[in-house]
């Protein structure tokens, strides 16, 4: 209970600092991902420091698929170049973004985009990218009954 | 002695004399208008680059980052910044997914405007995974798409500047981060629209993890890059600079240079933007101004932090594009303890005046709130020295702590005198931000100061297009100052009479002050048809160009006659038998590309009593090119007095050949027909060839219709072969028969009624024959009764 209090929580910060808005994107940087820490958060190297990077509009809750996220995240980032692109920071530090793959293979991924359309994240209530891609995604997991939306019950 | 010191007075005062002439005009300082909110629509809109055309100092772009929807927001003005309006007023928003505006832009709007009057758009598009770059050539108006690039990318930037190289009187180049790395591909540029392939993708030696960068193009061609590294971090970082120096040539870019360090690294948070943080903001710009003291010299602007919350804007400079750089010189001038952020730098091509603008937080006492500053320093002595800041925004902008804040970096051009920041704001000073102080709105100003001679600049000469002979048009010559002293016309004359300038009410010399336009009046009146051109002297105070001509031309189009043939008539019963008349339409026509006044049309000639019109309309008509008198209606009618082969008569059409003086002129056409009583006429052929003589020719006339008794009418033996010959230059024709009834060989008119016609011809020694019916009516006279063996 306490655990799931303290999700709440800082998903409640997280939102509160992004801010309702679609999101542009700014600044972005390049690196390489050496660590995976959570469903949402990345470690991000770019050689002469490291961010701790976390997926922005975009909530995994706690049970299985919150390990299959993580499972998702270490296999399409860790060790690979990727891009985050900077929409805030938040107060511990983290900075809150999109994060892109640049993979020879996939090429250039939208993370979050790809954790809902797998049914891996849920996108956060009345926050999307300019084009509602986080939407769009969800929608194609609901459709397909991905991850979270496995069972009918799931919401 | 004494009169050696009176030489001597004279000497220094010619020195004197000849320093104050070699000075720059005495500048003024920096007057700020009333801000301009651009956008004043909700959500935050932020990150605009602005771009003005150096040739059209009246045409300026606005192009920024939005929040509130797709696309990017855009903005032009055609009155040098004073109003602006949309090119999709609908939503404000270009390269939103609309046709014809462009791929759907993620975002990091990046401008630049050529001299050939090509403007620039470059994006990132909304997947994140290329660059976009559009190309409008209408000022802003409309957009095509030039270039795609694909990657991992981010923070493009687009320069186009006038080049000395071969073949590129202009370069566009585009420099951006991709994969971790800058990158570069440029073009030449030949002319409007003329945009040549982009050249393969440079990959920038020792920038990786280097970013946020800017471009510059030297006059000569050769390209500047510069990128801060580490990107990451809060500092300290370098910025570095490489340089291309063949330009738009095979070779790369070189070793990296460190132009200077910064404490203001790639994340750096700062008091006014503490969750978004800033970056050093490093931009370029040469002196392209041939004549300049110092033209072809590379300012560098970026930001630093002497202590931690005290950012400065700082300008370095180097004389050998960017081998080398000058010390800093610090450019905002209060008191140490506050941030001045997101700078900003544009050298006038037209004065070489260096302008920067930036976000000053100076007048904050928590170093919280910015204002927008801006300041000169002229392009004379060894090192710029910059006028005190001006404040040219009207409020404080406080970011709403959310979203992107005031964003990665501001927007700034500065052309003929007058600078134009665009930054992303929050104070509502305007008073019509949607969201009053909640959300940021793209805001301008016209800030005036710098000084250059008079600059003439003619955008276009006069094409007026087809005008029609008689008529008269009017054209508008602009005639800008792109310098910033007033520009004294002197006068304006035309080579051709039929251009004439309209003398401004108070007569010339006009004044045209720095980024204006005075419009002059050319009133083109016809006096001849076909191509007519003029060269328009334009002669001004402008020291490099007292004389300008440019070509006023018009395509002069005159309306066309086209009067049907000779007109011939069917054979016709003569007015005493009967009341008949065969009609023909009258074709008058205009062939030509502009009315055709047409003041009578009269029969004439030899039997002009025979002949008639009918459908004429009122005269003078004017018609239309491409339509006929009387649409259809008008007809020529033969109604015969006499019983002849040749009945002529003429039709002549008079009309107005020359609009200008009303002189006329006519043509016409020769009419003729037969006149007949009823009757007929009968040829005797032999496989379509006529028989130079026939056996037996009876004609009997049916008594009680077609299914009456035969009584005889004529028979004829031994019937000849006989020949009309036509009078040459009649419309007369040529036929041949071997028997007629009712016309000049054999005027016994036939009755009305049904006719046997029994025909007899020896054919190989075999006497052979062939009957026919024919029926003659009131008015009837059948003149091509062949009968055929």
């Amino acid at each position: 209970m306490r655990k799931k209090c303290a999700i709440a929580g800082v998903v409640g910060f997280i939102i509160l600092w992004v801010g309702l808005l679609p999101a542009v994107g700014g600044d972005s940087l390049y690196g390489k991902v050496t660590a995976v820490k959570s469903p949402q958060v990345v470690v991000l190297d770019y050689r002469t420091g490291h961010y701790n990077v976390r997926i922005v509009g975009i909530d995994v809750p706690e049970g299985p698929v919150a390990k299959q996220a993580q499972q998702f995240l270490t296999k399409l980032l860790l060790g690979k170049h990727a891009r985050m692109r900077l929409e805030q920071r938040a107060r511990n530090g983290d900075m809150v973004a999109r994060l892109f793959t640049d993979d020879p293979v996939l090429g250039i991924k939208d993370v979050g985009v790809e954790l809902v359309r797998n049914g891996l994240a849920r996108r956060h209530e009345k926050f999307d990218y300019k084009y509602g891609e986080l939407a769009a995604a969800e929608s194609e997991a609901k459709k397909a009954r991905r991850g979270l939306w496995a069972t009918a019950q799931a919401q | 002695m004494r009169k050696q010191s009176l030489l001597a007075f004279f000497l220094q005062f010619a020195v004197f004399a000849a320093l104050l002439s070699a000075a720059p005009a005495a500048r003024a300082q920096l007057t700020a208008h009333t801000d301009i909110d651009l956008s004043q629509k909700p959500g935050d809109d932020s990150e605009c680059a602005i771009s003005k055309n150096p040739s059209n100092p009246n045409q300026l772009f606005a192009f920024c980052n939005v929040t509130s929807g797709p696309g990017l927001f855009a903005a032009r003005s055609i009155d040098g910044g004073v109003t602006w309006t949309y090119p999709d007023p609908a939503d404000k928003t270009i390269a939103d997914g609309d046709p014809g505006q462009g791929p759907a832009a993620c975002c990091d709007p990046t401008s630049s405007w050529d001299s050939f009057g090509n403007l620039y758009l470059t994006y990132i598009n909304s997947s994140i995974n290329a660059i976009v770059t559009l190309l409008s050539t209408d000022g802003g108006a409309t957009f095509t798409p030039l270039a795609t690039f694909s990657g991992s990318v981010d923070q493009p930037t687009v320069v186009a500047a006038n080049t000395t190289a071969p073949g590129a009187p202009v370069a566009v180049w585009i420099v951006w981060n991709q994969s971790g790395q800058m990158v570069a591909r440029g073009a030449a540029v030949t002319g409007l629209g003329a945009v040549g392939a982009f050249n393969p993708l440079q990959t920038i030696p020792g920038t990786s993890g280097c970013s946020f960068g800017d471009i510059a193009i030297a006059p000569s061609g050769v390209v500047v890059q510069v990128c801060e590294s580490p990107s990451g971090g809060s500092g300290p970082a370098n910025l570095l600079v490489n340089i291309d120096g063949d330009g738009l040539g095979p070779s790369n870019f070189g070793a990296p240079i460190t132009a200077t360090a910064t404490n203001v690294g790639g994340f750096h948070p700062i008091p006014p933007q503490p969750n978004r943080t800033v970056d050093a903001e490093a931009g370029l710009a040469f002196d392209s101004r041939p004549g300049s003291p110092h033209f072809g010299r590379l300012y560098l602007v970026y930001s630093s932090e002497p202590s931690a919350g005290d950012t400065d804007i700082q300008v370095r400079f180097s004389d050998n594009n960017g081998s080398s750089w000058s010390a800093p010189i610090r450019v905002n001038d209060d008191p140490p303890g506050r941030s001045q952020f997101l700078p900003r730098i544009f050298v006038d091509p037209t004065s070489s005046y260096i302008s920067v603008c930036w976000h000053d937080s100076r007048n904050s006492a928590t170093n919280t709130s910015m204002e927008e500053y801006c300041t000169i320093a002229p392009p004379t002595g060894a090192t710029p020295v910059f006028e005190p800041n001006v404040r040219v925004g009207d409020g404080a902008s406080t970011s709403n702590g959310a979203g992107i804040e005031f964003g990665d970096y501001s927007g700034l051009a500065y052309v003929t005198g007058v600078i134009h920041p665009a930054w992303a704001d929050t104070s509502n000073s305007t008073g019509n931000n949607p969201n009053g102080t909640a959300n940021f709105d793209a805001y301008t100003d016209r800030i005036t100061g710098g000084t250059t001679a008079p600059q003439i600049q003619v955008p276009n000469g006069v094409a007026f297009g087809n005008i029609c002979l008689g008529g008269k048009s009017t054209g508008t010559l602009n005639v800008c100052n792109t310098g910033t002293d007033d520009l004294v016309i002197t006068s304006i004359t035309s080579s051709n009479p039929q251009f004439s300038i309209v003398t401004p009410s108070a007569g010339f010399p006009v004044t045209v002050s720095h980024d204006f336009c005075f419009p002059f009046s050319v009133i083109f009146t016809p006096t001849g048809s076909g191509p007519q051109t003029s060269t328009i002297t334009i002669v001004t105070n402008d020291p490099s160009h007292p004389t300008v001509t440019v070509q006023a031309t018009a395509q002069v189009g005159v309306g066309s006659l086209s009067l049907d043939a000779d007109i011939l008539f069917p054979p016709t019963v003569i007015q005493s038998v009967g009341s008949c008349h065969s009609p023909k339409p009258l074709v008058v026509s205009n062939k030509g590309t502009c009315d055709l006044t047409i003041t009578s049309i009269a029969i004439g000639g030899a039997n002009a009593g025979d002949y008639a019109l009918s459908g004429t309309p009122g005269f003078p008509v004017t018609v239309e090119p491409g339509h006929t008198v009387g649409e259809g209606d008008l007809n020529a009618i033969f109604g015969p007095r006499a019983v002849a082969r040749e009945r002529t008569a003429d039709v002549t059409v008079t009309f107005v050949s020359d609009p200008t003086s009303g002189t006329t002129s006519t043509q016409t056409a020769q009419l003729c027909g037969e006149g007949v009583r009823t009757g007929a006429r009968v040829l005797v052929t032999q496989g379509g060839v006529p028989m130079p003589k026939v056996h037996e020719i009876e004609l009997k006339r049916l008594h009680g219709g077609w299914f009456g008794f035969a009584k005889e009418v004529d028979e004829v033996k031994n019937a000849l072969l006989q020949t009309v010959t036509a009078t040459p230059g009649t419309a007369c024709a040529s036929f041949q028969f071997h028997r007629e009834y009712g016309a000049v060989t054999d005027a016994e008119q036939l009755v009305p009624g049904v006719y046997q016609l029994k025909v007899e011809a020896i054919i190989a020694g075999k006497e052979v024959r062939k009957k026919t019916f024919f029926q003659v009516g009131t008015c009837g006279f059948d003149g091509t009764i062949v009968v055929d063996f």
